[in-house]
């Protein structure tokens, strides 16, 4: 064994150095790999390169002993095909396990001090499983795909045969899903509550083995395929072996598209069902937080349309310390297809406003436990919104003036404050909207103090402070 | 032989060569057209033929670069040009298809003849690019380079959108093609080989190589205004921002008293938060030393006192990404940029022992924007603090700066 290994050292050292570099490279040099933290990744484009190498090396695996009847030299050493194979996996499992070890062992010794404390062996071993998984995984099917046509080049073709295959299951999954829609649902449907939630993502989670069985099923099937080559293919001449690998796998990938498109799926609804995001807003004190769940599938019991990128949520308030839920919000007018828009807390926790997507503003006091529906009953830009020191008052910009805009005028510019505590409602304070070229610009607004609203007008290159009660704009 | 018949014969082996090519390009090129019923049958489309392109023009720059072609009774000029020109309708043909794939699906809003024009383009760069490369180098480096090359303009709107690099690659292939002869000539394979690398992939990824170059330099870092952080008081009466003109400058207005302070820092420096009306905790970062120091401006007094630095290099301050100081100026939640990994590292400063501890590395909070557009921060009375955002709620013990993650409730079945 250390001979033959010695002999792919020989062969592939330079493909494997350079895939080596590429794995350190990335692995130290790219923020690519974490031995910390949350989890391991290797969703970074650098990885392409030496998954990229990892095929190539593979995809020379047995390329030059294959080509020119060479075989028939080395099958007569007394050497066993499957220790050849061992060979080859041996260099191949070195590089792509070892490498991380070493990298993670650099980032350990090279690391700021500070983070070696969370380099645990777990995470290590996460980082090294992940990276060496999937560089393996490539070596192998470059590996596997050496073993049918000689030549690196021929590897490759042998590889793009494959795709193209794989390219023709993918459409036919397609055809096949969409000529079976199962109980797919089309979004919003006006006989939504009549829907169960089950057999409409049954068609998604046929989707899911599908997708599994096209590009999972691929690799699979030329591993597969070829392994039985590695035994007795080596002396066989190049038609053979096609012959043999295209028998072979064929039927194999076939079954597992078919095992793809036939397997009851019911069992996985459930899960995609259950599949959520969850956007929590923590209150100034840390006791409360607003949390959104947002799953793809609405209370109504109506799929949502994703590429309108609406989901159905599910809006809590939580207390924090005791992992409870305080009130869930409401659905605005009945329909949980809401998206909660903005939301904000006011200081000290004494109310929770929320605002559905461009609809009127709603308040939560977490003391009491009450609602107060439509506190502002209008849509406004909340990015541009400022409360008062006292959180009583909300001052924003409106845009208004549209019809100004289409006669070529200058719109002006318009500030709203609005009671958050009390019913009431106040005029617009109209900033500028002159005739043109004798506009006024809005400068900034503030609060002067808890209840006197400050703004500037620019006009003429002139900038003016102005001060204004809130009191007197009551309409 | 006379000059036309051997114009026809290579036309007819052209004919024989690529015309299965010319199909299956264009098939894979079009099958979105015919069947749009997701957009990865549009990637995959543009993939296959591109991938196609590539793999041809390499297997016929392969055979024409071997000795049977030499043999031939033509001149060496013609030999090129019927390895450039004769096969041009077959990259054009291909990259029209996917023109007409991208346009079919919407994908851009360009005319129709731009969206055409721009991917033939694309395709004539890769054919060029790979013929190329084999000449000089051999079939794996162009077939590396072509994927790649794929790689780095794979999005529809790239390809739509850069005709004119596309042109220029292609020109840098055809010549670096000329460049090769002489050097081919005189037998010196190593230097030729090398000036043509250069060339092609200069023309390639210089321009990329350029721009990340200029994004990675510190200075390219450090934005006039940084968006993130509204150093300021949620009434809109207090702000901290930069003086345009003047390097690290920073400026306290209190606009309801007409109060304004201006103080200069050194290049580098950000302002973080805003306690107690007119304190102001700013991040400095020293370029020699590549520590981040933090600092606690008094702005009534007009002092900056250090408060805690870093215990990390870093080549930018530009890696603080969100910052939150508990009411009464104790603590600081600091977010930089990961170290390693692609998340967040999460800082608490105590200002008062001048302390800074990492509490958590590389966090991740799967959301699209900026930490600052979706993190929240609760100081709570007894001694901790909670970060919420997309998918995180982390609950961090000041007193044994132990961060973990919080579990939440689940939400009701049933909607209210």
């Amino acid at each position: 064994m250390r001979r033959l290994l010695w002999k792919e050292l020989r062969e592939r050292g330079w493909w494997g150095l350079a895939w080596a570099a590429a794995i350190l490279g990335v692995a130290l040099f790219a923020h690519g790999q974490a031995f910390v933290g949350d989890r391991a990744e290797m969703a970074l484009p650098w990885y392409l390169l030496p998954l990229t190498l990892a095929l190539l090396t593979g995809a020379g695996g047995y390329a030059s002993d294959t080509a020119h009847g060479r075989a028939g030299f080395l099958c007569a050493r007394p050497v066993s095909p499957w220790q050849i194979l061992g060979g080859k996996l041996l260099f191949g499992a070195l590089v792509a396990f070892g490498v991380p070890l070493l990298a993670a062992a650099i980032f350990y010794g090279t690391c700021d001090a500070v983070y070696r404390p969370f380099v645990t062996l777990p995470h290590v071993l996460a980082g090294v499983g992940d990276i060496g998984g999937k560089m393996g995984a490539c070596y192998l099917l470059g590996l596997a795909s050496s073993l049918v046509v000689p030549g690196v080049l021929g590897s490759l073709l042998t590889l793009s045969s494959v795709f193209i295959v794989a390219f023709a299951a993918a459409i036919l999954s397609q055809l096949y899903l969409s000529a079976h829609q199962f109980a797919y649902i089309h979004p919003f449907a006006p006989t939504s509550s009549a829907v169960d939630p089950q057999a409409a993502f049954t068609h998604e989670a046929r989707a899911l083995a599908l997708l599994v069985a096209v590009a999972l099923g691929g690799v699979i099937a030329v591993i597969a395929a070829a392994a039985p080559l590695a035994r007795v293919g080596l002396t066989l001449d190049t038609g053979e072996r096609i012959k043999r690998f295209v028998g072979a796998f064929l039927p194999i990938y076939a079954g597992l598209w078919l095992a793809g498109a036939l397997l009851p799926v019911r069992w996985l609804a459930p899960a995609l069902l259950r599949t959520e995001m969850t956007v929590a807003a923590v209150s100034p004190s840390g006791q409360y937080a607003f949390v959104v769940h947002q799953r793809r599938f609405n209370p109504l019991g109506t799929a949502n349309d994703l590429s309108a990128d609406t989901f159905g949520s599910w809006g809590t308030v939580v207390a924090l310390d005791s992992a409870s839920v305080v009130a869930p919000v409401p659905a605005y007018g009945g329909d949980p297809r809401e998206i909660f828009y903005h939301w904000w807390w006011a200081p000290d926790d004494t109310a929770f406003y929320h605002q559905p997507y461009d609809t009127a503003v709603r308040m939560f006091d977490p003391h009491h436990r009450q609602w107060r529906e439509r506190v502002i009953d209008r849509g406004f830009h909340l990015f541009t919104a400022r409360l008062s020191p006292d959180g009583r008052y909300l001052l924003t910009r409106l845009l208004q003036g549209g019809e100004r805009m289409r006669m070529h005028l200058h719109p002006g510019h318009s500030l709203a404050a609005f009671d958050l505590r009390a019913d009431r409602r106040f005029r617009p304070i109209q900033v500028g909207a002159g005739p043109p070229g004798f506009a006024v610009a809005l400068g900034d607004y503030w609060w002067q103090t808890a209840d006197t609203i400050g703004y500037t007008e620019v006009y003429r290159g002139m900038r003016r402070a102005r001060h204004v009660k809130v009191e007197t704009l009551v309409k | 032989m006379d000059g036309r018949r051997v114009w026809g014969r290579l036309l007819w082996k052209e004919f024989r060569e690529s015309g299965v090519v010319l199909a299956a390009g264009g098939l894979c090129a079009l099958l979105p057209v015919i069947y749009r019923a997701h957009a990865w049958l549009l990637y995959t489309g543009i993939a296959l033929a591109s991938l196609l392109i590539t793999l041809w023009a390499t297997y016929r720059a392969q055979r024409g670069s071997d000795r049977s072609r030499t043999l031939l009774p033509i001149a060496p000029a013609t030999g090129w040009l019927a390895l450039y020109l004769l096969p041009l309708p077959v990259p054009l043909f291909a990259g029209a298809c996917v023109g007409a794939a991208i346009y079919a699906f919407d994908a851009t809003q360009g005319a129709l003849g731009a969206v055409l024009t721009s991917a033939a383009l694309f395709m004539l760069a890769l054919f060029a690019l790979c013929t190329t490369l084999t000449l000089v180098y051999s079939a794996i480096p162009a077939i590396m380079l072509g994927t790649l090359f794929l790689y780095a303009h794979f999005d529809p709107l790239i390809m739509v959108g850069a005709e004119r690099r596309f042109l220029w690659i292609s020109g840098a292939a055809l010549a670096g093609s000329l460049l090769w002869a002489p050097f081919l000539r005189r037998r010196r394979l190593v230097s030729g080989r090398l000036a043509v690398g250069v060339l092609l992939l200069g023309a390639v990824f210089g321009q990329a190589l350029v721009e990340h170059l200029r994004s990675i330099s510190p200075d390219a870092q450090l934005p006039t205004y940084h968006p993130y952080f509204c150093s300021g008081s949620s009434d809109g009466a207090v702000s901290v921002g930069f003086v345009r003109s003047r390097g690290g400058a920073l400026a306290y207005r209190d606009i309801r008293t007409k109060f304004q302070r201006v103080h200069d820092f050194a290049d580098g420096v950000l302002p973080l938060a805003l306690f107690r009306e007119t304190r102001v905790v700013v991040a400095e970062h020293e370029p020699a030393t590549r520590r981040i120091t933090l600092s606690i401006w008094d702005v009534r007094a007009a002092t900056v006192r250090e408060v805690g630095r870093l215990p990390a290099a870093y080549a930018t301050i530009n890696v603080i990404e969100y910052a939150s100081v508990r009411p009464d100026g104790r603590y600081l939640l600091l977010s930089t940029r990961a170290k390693v990994g692609r998340g967040h590292d999460l800082w608490i400063a105590d200002l008062e022992r001048r302390a800074v501890t990492l509490v958590m590395p590389n966090i991740r909070s799967v959301s699209l924007d900026h930490p600052c557009t979706t993190w929240q921060t609760g100081w709570t009375d007894d001694e901790r603090v909670r970060l919420s955002g997309v998918e995180l709620m982390l609950a961090v013990d000041l007193r044994t700066m132990r961060a973990r993650r919080e579990t939440l409730p689940p939400p009701p079945e049933v909607m209210p």
